[in-house]
């Protein structure tokens, strides 16, 4: 086999020859986005963000409330509830109620969805009771129009259950709230579409946060690190004075004076957190400006366009884009912080934060007002520090060979 | 070494002085002034405020005297309280607070420390993982979601601990928990993280090929190389836990220091505000001036009277 | 001869997010008792790693794939926990690449140097100390006893060097593995580092390897010479052979690239036009095939075996089968010119 002499004869090679035969080159983007794409946290973050950004800018469309408009028969309902079967559905069709916290009766269809509040028909504080009349205003049946139903708060083990007029307990079964998905605040408005316009109002914080906090960690970290020198010194020493307080003070001493809203929350996060996107921007500029001196120095001619294209750049921007991606996850948290300690965006409006915040006091019997916002806030959080620990690993020149 | 504390201090005035400056400034900004921010006042009310808290002086002598107030460890009177001063706030306040975070300090390290250092020991193991898990979760989620979740969970549901206060001494447990978890799965990452560049470096390599035994490389070489990344984060962690506890007392409705800042805030009670940003301004730099201080001690690369 | 290290088929990959890095291949070397070995390739040849692989000395990505290495007839790569770590520092040691990085920061010079002895002697404190400070006098540490108790940070990359020596000969070790100790250092300090190897493996009598990517330092202190590249044994011959009748193209790209005296070291700075392969994804035929001035349509396609180019030196290269037109007849006719 070997003695083919066609093995042995000599072949040269070209510069395209040689780069196929030492390795495939992949462009710094695809390179990027290959690893990635390696990580199974880093795409589920960047799933859930994009999910997320629809649920906020269309979700809305689709929940049939406002997120100010208020139903006050409807107040504290949660997503999941108990209901009772009224009695005399002789029209065929089964109807049922549910008691809310505050004592009153809901009349609630089949399907779990909530239809009106049954007016009263008196105490019975004797035998401890609460009357309603429960006859069904569709089907104005003269035979069920007599139909009373009692909530019956006698004992305390059993709690409140509903009983016919006899006393008889009636049966129940549990319900998916299906006029609001995530049930209702104190003031009767749907907790899905607040959420999802507090998705707005996070997002929308967060992302003009982070690009004012970009645009002006660039310029600063850019004109300190090009000017270097004293301009330079100066301008670090008063980076430094700034981070060595915790940033949040002064959020909170800039929400004090522009008063707590929107545009507030905006200017106070830009404000501060600018400075580490500066030492980032200056770190790699000078780092640049080293390299350049080296490249000069060396005129390697045409291939230096190379250089500087696939390794310089790249590596600069690297930490920049995760620095920035980093910002998006802070400002988050630092608006709902706001929010909760009563800095955020003003009533109705309503972010994350100051939905935990109205929901804190009653956690107890409304649970389902805190979880839904804090974890709203904990998936975006991780959404996006995932993304940047991706981005981080992926853009990691140290690891492309 | 005395060259270098000096230097220290006089940066740290330095700072102390540029945030005086900065939260004054802040304060004095207020459109319209303090009283007129919300409802109105009869004017000869007002004017008599004015006077009291001389705010129709010029705003440079106004800075003086506030400044010699300070030099005096004097914030001010309160311009919300009648007869009420912002040390008091401070002295009724701080204790409970200073008592939360030194807790908070303690079981942070307690923990942080030895659960970074098991997470990189294990390194890819199912220790490792659940550490970090654990850690990713702190990080992620802020701490008032925290705190009404363990609230939530060990109060409410279970009756565990109680919902408010800390009359008995396990009302500490959960705004302890709840206030040290960032600082405790930052710790441990960065612990785990450290430890772990440590582990990859020459030096290591070196003791190895001695033939020392694992866990001499790790407690004879690697650990204290790997303290000093964490302890040069140590300064500004306790000061945050000193002082950062407002919305867990809030929660746990404790009445520290948190409490009268976020009152003051509501109240828009402007020298209170500024005195309260001013301590905490104060205890941070204290604190990361001490750190810096105890790691020029301890890393004999940083030679005395010349900085890093 | 008596060999003191046996080292056959030895393969080492390391496992990396983008795939197996194949570091070392089917490498076979041997060293005799007080014999000085030189092994030389370009960085990346996979030197370091053959012999961490050896002293288990890998990081955690890193695992030895095939292959036996045996020390004194024990297979080293079959050793595990307490039984490689006698071997370690007390029967092998090692001098590494970079004196700056090797030495704990946080560690006086004096107790690294005795920590070796504290783990493989029974001496008292007093002994132990002792004997350090006669090892650092040894490798010319000036005022060695004030020295003991100096941080590494206050000495020079050549002294900082010299304390590594010292670590590693501290236990009178059969073999010592000197991973380019001179490096990192500028061109005096090579030299008094060199000399300094040289006087004491005489003194002691151990056996040394001394890797490097440069021919003419390993010329002058061993006898023998193995040539490496993209994880590979290219050739291995004694250091005249070497120099004299080098049998394999990239022996004679590094021959070539050693500057004159006379000519400035960095008018070198690329020698062999091209770059060492990708040792992810290794070609299938001669790893040097790229970059080789001879390369035929065989190098491309099947890895060249092991031949003998003459009695006690092999090479591989295709040009030394017997179905090559020329068999090994270019290297005598000096016919291959790798420059130009
Ligand atoms: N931890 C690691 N993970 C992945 N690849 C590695 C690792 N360590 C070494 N390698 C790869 O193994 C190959 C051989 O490396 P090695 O350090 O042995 O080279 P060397 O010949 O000692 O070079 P130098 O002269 O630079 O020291 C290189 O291609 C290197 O990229
Ligand atoms: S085998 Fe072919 S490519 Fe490899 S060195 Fe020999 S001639 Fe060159
Ligand atoms: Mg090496």
């Amino acid at each position: 086999m070997l003695d083919n002499a066609l093995l042995w004869e000599k072949v040269g090679h070209s510069e395209e020859a040689m780069e196929e035969i030492a390795g495939v080159h992949r462009s710094y983007a695809q390179d990027v986005w290959f690893r990635f794409r390696k990580r199974p946290s880093a795409i589920g973050g960047l799933a859930a963000v994009l999910l997320l950004l629809l649920f906020a800018g269309f979700g809305p469309m689709f929940t049939g409330h406002s997120y100010s408009e208020q139903n006050l028969s409807f107040v504290n309902i949660p997503p999941r509830f108990t209901a009772w079967t009224l009695p005399g559905g002789s029209s065929g069709v089964q109807e049922y109620a549910y008691i809310t916290q505050s004592l009153k009766l809901i009349r609630v269809s089949g399907g779990g969805r909530l239809l009106a509040a049954i007016p009263k028909a008196g105490d019975d504080a004797q035998n401890k009771r609460i009357l309603f009349a429960s006859s069904n205003a569709s089907s104005s049946n003269a035979a069920n129009s007599q139909g009373l139903v009692a909530i019956d708060y006698s004992d305390k083990e059993r709690g409140m259950v509903l009983t016919d007029e006899a006393g008889k307990m009636l049966p129940k079964k549990r319900m998916l709230n299906k006029s609001y998905l995530l049930g209702t605040d104190s003031l009767g408005r749907d907790l899905l579409t607040r959420l999802m316009y507090g998705a707005r109002i996070s997002l929308t914080v967060a992302f003009v946060a982070a690009i004012i906090n970009l645009l002006v960690g660039v310029i600063y970290g850019g004109i300190s690190g090009y000017l270097g020198g004293n301009a330079d010194n100066i301008m670090m020493r008063i980076v430094d004075i700034i981070s060595t307080i915790p940033l949040t003070l002064y959020v909170i001493l800039i929400m004090v004076l522009l008063d707590s809203g929107f545009l507030s929350i905006i200017v106070a996060l830009s404000s501060v957190y600018w400075v580490s996107m500066a030492r980032v921007v200056r770190g790699q500029i000078l780092a640049l400006k080293e390299q350049e001196f080296v490249l000069a120095a060396k005129t390697i001619g045409t291939r230096s366009f190379h250089i500087i294209t696939r390794h310089l750049i790249p590596n600069a921007l690297g930490p920049i884009i995760v620095t920035a991606t980093m910002l998006i996850p802070t400002a988050i948290f630092v608006e709902s912080f706001m929010s909760f300690i009563g800095l955020g965006v003003s009533a109705p409006m309503a972010s994350w934060g100051t939905m935990c915040n109205d929901a804190l006091e009653t956690m107890k019997s409304t649970p389902h007002q805190l979880f839904a916002p804090a974890l709203a806030i904990c998936i975006t959080m991780f959404a996006f520090n995932f993304i940047g620990d991706g981005l981080r690993d992926a853009l990691d020149p140290k690891l492309r060979k | 070494m005395l060259e270098y504390v000096l230097k220290r201090v006089a940066t740290m005035f330095v700072t102390l002085f540029a945030v005086v400056l900065l939260t004054f400034i802040l304060m004095h900004s207020v459109p319209g002034g303090p009283f007129t921010a919300e409802r109105k006042l009869p004017e000869q009310v007002e004017r008599a405020l004015i006077q009291k808290y001389k705010l129709d002086d010029p705003l440079y002598k106004q800075f003086f005297d506030y400044l010699k107030g300070l030099a005096r460890l004097d914030l001010g009177p309160s311009f919300k309280y009648e007869g009420r001063t912002v040390n008091e706030f401070i002295r009724e306040g701080f204790p409970l607070s200073a008592r939360l975070g030194l807790l908070s300090v303690g079981f942070t390290l307690l923990t942080a420390l030895p659960l970074g250092i098991l997470s990189a020991v294990k390194n890819g193991k199912w220790q490792d993982i659940l550490v970090m898990f654990i850690a990713t979760l702190g990080i992620t989620i802020p701490s008032f979601v925290i705190a009404t979740a363990l609230m939530y969970v060990f109060s409410f549901r279970l009756g565990w601990f109680p919902v408010f206060g800390v009359k008995k001494l396990n009302g500490y447990v959960l705004p302890v928990i709840a206030l040290s978890g960032y600082s405790l799965s930052f710790v441990a990452r960065l612990m785990r993280s450290s430890l772990l560049e440590v582990m990859g470096q020459d030096y290591i390599r070196t003791a190895r090929s001695k033939g020392l035994s694992e866990s001499a490389v790790i407690i004879k070489h690697a650990l204290r190389n790997a303290l000093i990344p964490v302890v040069t984060i140590l300064g500004p962690t306790i000061a945050g836990l000193i002082t950062g506890s407002f919305v867990i007392e809030k929660i746990f409705a404790l009445p520290g220091m948190g409490v009268h800042f976020v009152t003051s805030i509501a109240n828009r009670d402007y020298t209170a505000i500024m005195g309260i940003t001013i301590f905490y301004a104060t205890i941070l730099v204290a604190m990361v001036f001490l750190v810096d201080i105890f790691y020029v001690m301890i890393d004999p690369r940083i030679k005395l009277g010349r900085e890093s | 001869m008596e060999k003191i290290l046996e080292v056959k088929n030895l393969s080492t990959s390391f496992f990396t997010s983008q795939g197996e890095v194949q570091a070392v291949r089917e490498l076979s070397l041997s060293v005799a008792k007080g014999e000085a070995l030189g092994v030389v390739g370009e960085s990346g040849s996979g030197k370091t790693v053959s012999f961490m692989s050896m002293l288990g000395l890998l990081p955690n990505n890193g695992r030895v794939k095939s292959g036996t290495a045996l020390f004194n007839g024990s297979d080293l790569l079959g050793l595990r926990g307490r039984e490689l770590r006698a071997v370690r520092g007390r029967d092998i040691s090692m001098v590494f690449q970079d004196p700056m990085s090797s030495l704990n920061p946080l560690k006086t010079v004096g107790k690294q140097v005795a920590e070796a002895l504290e783990v493989h002697t029974k001496l008292s404190r007093p002994e132990i100390k002792n004997k350090t400070v006669e090892m650092l006098k040894l490798v010319k540490i000036p005022e060695a006893e004030k020295r003991y108790n100096s941080w590494p940070h206050e000495f020079s990359g050549g002294m900082r060097q010299r304390v590594m020596i010292a670590m590693a000969l501290v236990c009178e070790p059969q073999l010592v593995i000197a991973d380019e100790p001179t490096t990192a250092l500028d061109v005096t300090i090579q030299a008094q580092i060199l000399k300094l190897l040289r006087e004491l493996k005489d003194e002691l009598g151990s056996a040394v390897v001394f890797i490097s990517h440069d021919l003419s330092v390993i010329a002058n202190m061993c006898q023998r010479i193995v040539v490496m590249y993209g994880g590979m044994v290219m050739e291995e011959a004694s250091t005249e052979e070497i120099f004299s009748y080098p049998s394999h193209p990239y022996t004679m790209g590094l021959l070539a690239s050693i500057p004159d005296l006379e000519q400035k070291k960095d008018v070198l700075l690329d020698p062999i036009p091209g770059s060492p392969p990708d040792m992810l994804a290794p070609p299938p035929g001669c790893p040097f095939a790229p970059r080789c001035t001879r390369t035929m349509t065989i190098c491309l396609k099947e890895l060249p075996p092991l031949a003998e180019a003459a009695p006690g030196h092999s090479s591989r290269c295709w040009l030394w089968s017997e179905f090559a037109p020329t068999k090994g007849n270019v290297f005598k006719e000096g016919a291959v010119h790798v420059k130009g």
